[in-house]
């Protein structure tokens, strides 16, 4: 495999691992107990050793080694886990990640040896890190010659315990020329026979009857050697018919096996038995005397009966293995089991050939509404059948193709645990994160675009809306506070909402602010909405200092900027000294959606048909005058209903005819509602979206183009934005509509 | 377990020869069966057994309890090297009341 791939495999996994851990940690924060997290941060830690060995980045090895070693006795219950412990371990996972980052850097750069010179400030952290950690820091000389033990695959400290051998030979064992002896001369051969205790095993029912002929002796046997068990019960391979042989892994052989087992590969988890001969912890005839075992125990019992005894039990009574390791293996299978089953209904694609597939499935659908445009326009009936069936087709995959990219947005929401944690400890606030709806699906390209402005929002909350404990028992209110993160779906769009139990905004300061900024006039009357809107305006922050966190000069109005640049919206309630809340309302797709055409004089328009509430005729008798501050505004049912004239906002015709029937398509974003006044309703359209390209970047109102049947295009309307373009000059909004 | 420091010299010897092993076992089991039967101690002398298994071992053994459970005194006074290696192998030393530091210099 090219080295260079398998390095890029390598920083891959090394940041899944680190997520997990990541999670782990977090969990076990939460609950101490947890010894599944526990095991996780293990095991990434494990896997990073074993893979950056691979690579040589042996400062990564020293380092996690240390971090895993600790673990172990954590997990062995050596050392209490305790929250600053767990604080500390969140560093190690950082130090980690920058430690891995280092070395892809410098292999990028050509560095080919990686183990080269470690960055003397990211040692000097990891030493610090390993102090507090308690744990002795491996000398930098050690790394020449440790590096020459790993050279031949030991990443495991040589086993300081012994293997536990017992032998009781049968009565026929010297009749059958068996000579213990000899067994236990080669057994000395592999390594240090460190114990050796021989018993004279009697009949207890007459100990003086005594043939010199028979064998009456057992051995139990404490043997310290670095083979694997395989090679030992090699040893003993012809006393197996006369020879009760039972060895034992010392405590370190029992741990890798424990690991093993965790990081066995699922193609080769077969049965419990197969598992454990995998690992080494158990030979192969040990494994074929157990079922024997099993099998005539079950001949034993009525065909009926269900109580058979699990192989793991059988080969403990056996003396063949430790409870602990058939334990682990029986985890190890179970857990590949569940993941087999969840795994075999994915597969990893490249996001390329996805976007590719969507991009073709995109001009098929153009392709399909300009075969029903030829079609109609010929007057051919059994075509137009045909063009029919094409037409739910084309629907059905290009629904489908969208959903290939849908993921859930909880992979995304999940990363602010670790935001809202930090944040906590470094202001010294009590936070709690809350997310719901984290299984909404949405495009996996908005999410990616969603995670900048959402973490800005999420860090906004934690700096100036939730209150410090003693400010927040001041008020009244309990000393924890509360971010909620809830996602759902609405008419088409995934409405996120981001709610703090906070300080709440202060309109009058913003006010104030934004006068002295000289964003509103004095004279200017706002409703509360509008004051608060005024915080997304560019120059506007309230909080006098800026902190760490927030106010680095990325402001709100680059939050909604971004928002609205995935064609989404953001809205924001906020009640001083209850809490704020956020309410960021996207397009579930960035591809195609379905669109309602409309014709404006000349033009072809694309309204999203989500926001379509409904279509009336335009009664030209009570089409009203402009309101004072130049906005249109009809009387729907009773309701007053603020309408924008597309011709007039594109200026796509002087002179209007008074006689041409109109109609008013009344549409929705968020809560709001605005009537958009059309020449023609062309009805629903499978609407594939194209950028406007640079040009028309600054262009509000519109959010992109399509091309119809005909070959004609037709804009799509952006309505959350022109509500606002319709308000020109107004003080909340500084958009702009620029025609060409 | 017997004080080591008594004197062997006066001690009834038994000497075995040649092969200790499955072979000769339940015939020299039995000739030292007989001599003990006679005698409240014995130095074994095992100097010129060329060849010991465990059958033999087993022999030895199965005498030293036999006898320190009737109050006797049962010693390997001398030993082959094929004897002491065996012994060591075995960690039966202490056994056979012979100190470690003698086994240890024959172990492999």
């Amino acid at each position: 495999m090219n080295l260079d791939n398998a390095r890029q495999a390598f920083i891959e996994e090394v940041a899944e691992l680190l997520q997990s851990m990541e999670d782990a940690l977090l969990a076990l924060e939460d609950n101490l107990q947890d010894a599944e997290s526990l095991n996780e941060v293990f095991r990434a830690m494990h896997t990073i050793k074993g893979t950056a060995g691979v690579f040589g980045y042996n400062a990564v090895v020293e380092f996690t080694h240390t971090v895993e070693t600790l673990m172990d006795q954590v997990r062995s219950g050596q050392r209490p886990l305790t929250n600053p412990l767990i604080a500390t371990l969140v560093e190690c996972r950082d130090h980690t990640e920058r430690l891995v980052e280092f070395f892809s850097e410098a292999s990028l750069e050509g560095d080919a040896a990686g183990g080269g010179a470690l960055d003397e400030g990211l040692r000097e952290a990891g030493d610090a890190l390993l102090r507090r950690l308690g744990q002795p820091i491996a000398p930098t000389e050690s790394v020449e010659s440790r590096s020459t033990d790993r050279a031949s695959g030991k990443f495991l400290p040589v086993s300081s315990d012994t293997w536990m051998i017992t032998l009781e030979f049968g009565s026929d064992a010297f009749r059958n020329g068996m000579d213990p002896l000899s067994f236990l001369r080669y057994l000395g051969s592999l390594g240090d026979l460190v114990h050796v205790s021989t018993l004279l095993r009697m009949d207890p029912e007459r100990p003086e009857a005594f043939d010199p002929e028979s064998c009456y002796l057992c051995f139990g046997i404490a043997f310290r050697s670095d083979t694997d068990k395989a090679t030992i019960a090699g040893v003993f391979e012809f006393a197996e018919q006369d020879c009760e042989i039972r060895i034992l892994e010392p405590e370190s052989e029992q741990a890798k096996y424990l690991d093993l087992l965790g990081a066995v590969h699922e193609d080769q988890v077969g049965t419990i038995g197969e598992l454990l001969v995998h690992v080494g912890a158990l030979t192969r005839r040990e494994l074929e005397r157990a079922l024997m075992t099993q099998e005539a125990e079950a001949g034993l019992q009525s065909p009926g009966s269900e109580i058979r005894r699990r192989l793991g039990e059988i080969l403990v009574a056996q003396g063949s293995i430790k409870p602990s390791v058939v334990e682990q293996a029986a985890k190890t299978q179970e857990a590949v089991r569940v993941r087999r089953q969840e795994e075999s209904h994915f597969i990893r694609v490249d996001a390329r050939r996805l976007g590719h597939l969507i991009d073709l499935v995109g001009e098929l659908v153009t392709s399909s509404a300009a075969i029903r445009v030829i079609v109609n326009r010929a007057g051919i009936d059994d075509a137009s059948e045909v063009v029919d069936g094409v037409d739910y087709l084309v629907s059905e995959i290009r629904d489908n193709a969208l959903q290939l990219r849908m993921v859930p947005i909880e992979d995304c929401l999940s990363r602010f645990r670790r935001v809202v944690r930090d944040a906590c400890q470094e202001l010294g606030k009590q936070i709690d994160l809350v997310i719901t709806g984290g299984e909404t699906e949405l495009d996996k390209t908005v999410i990616e675009r969603m995670i900048d402005p959402l973490t800005h929002l999420i860090r906004n909350a934690i700096d100036h809306g939730i209150e410090t404990p003693d400010v927040r028992q001041a008020a009244g209110k309990s000393p924890g506070g509360t971010l909620n993160i809830n996602a759902f779906h609405d008419s088409g769009h995934i409405v996120i909402e981001i709610a703090d139990d906070g300080a709440g905004l202060d309109s009058a300061r913003i006010r104030a602010k934004a006068e002295a900024r000289g964003l509103v006039k004095p004279e200017d009357s706002l409703s509360e909405e509008e004051v608060l809107r005024l915080i997304f305006a560019p120059g506007l922050s309230t909080k006098e200092q800026a902190t760490n966190l927030s106010g680095r000069g990325v402001g709100m109005d680059v939050v909604r900027r971004n928002i609205e640049e995935l064609r989404g919206s953001v809205e924001l309630e906020s009640e001083l000294g209850v809490g704020t809340k956020i309410t960021i309302i996207l397009p579930l797709t960035l591809a195609i959606i379905e669109g309602f055409l409309v014709a404006s004089g000349e033009d072809k328009f694309i309204i999203p048909l989500s926001q379509v509430v409904e279509c009336v005729e335009m009664n030209i008798e009570s089409t009203p005058g402009r309101h004072g501050n130049g906005q249109h505004y009809i009387n729907l049912r009773g309701e007053v209903l603020p309408f924008i004239r597309l011709t007039e906002l594109f200026e796509s015709r002087e002179n209007r005819s008074i006689e041409q029937r109109e109609s008013l398509v009344v549409v929705r974003f968020g809560r709001h509602r605005m009537g958009l006044v059309v020449d023609g309703l062309l009805g629903e359209l499978q609407t594939v979206i194209k950028p406007l390209g640079k040009l028309f970047e600054r262009l509000h109102g519109v959010a992109g183009a399509t091309i119809l049947g005909t070959g004609e295009i037709a804009l799509i309307l952006d309505v959350t934005e022109l509500a606002a373009v319709d308000q020109v000059g107004h003080p909340s909004t500084n958009a702009m509509l620029t025609t060409h | 377990m017997n004080p080591p420091q008594e004197p062997l010299e006066d001690a009834p010897g038994f000497v075995f020869k040649g092969e200790l092993t499955i072979y000769t076992a339940a015939e020299s089991y039995a000739r030292l069966q007989d001599f003990m039967v006679a005698h409240h101690r014995c130095a074994l002398d095992l100097s010129a057994v060329s060849e010991i298994d465990c059958a033999g071992l087993q022999c030895l053994l199965r005498s030293v309890q036999l006898a320190e459970r009737e109050g006797k005194r049962l010693m390997l006074a001398a030993r082959s090297q094929v004897v002491d290696e065996a012994i060591a192998l075995l960690h039966l030393g202490s056994a056979f009341g012979i100190d470690a530091s003698h086994s240890e210099q024959d172990a492999s």
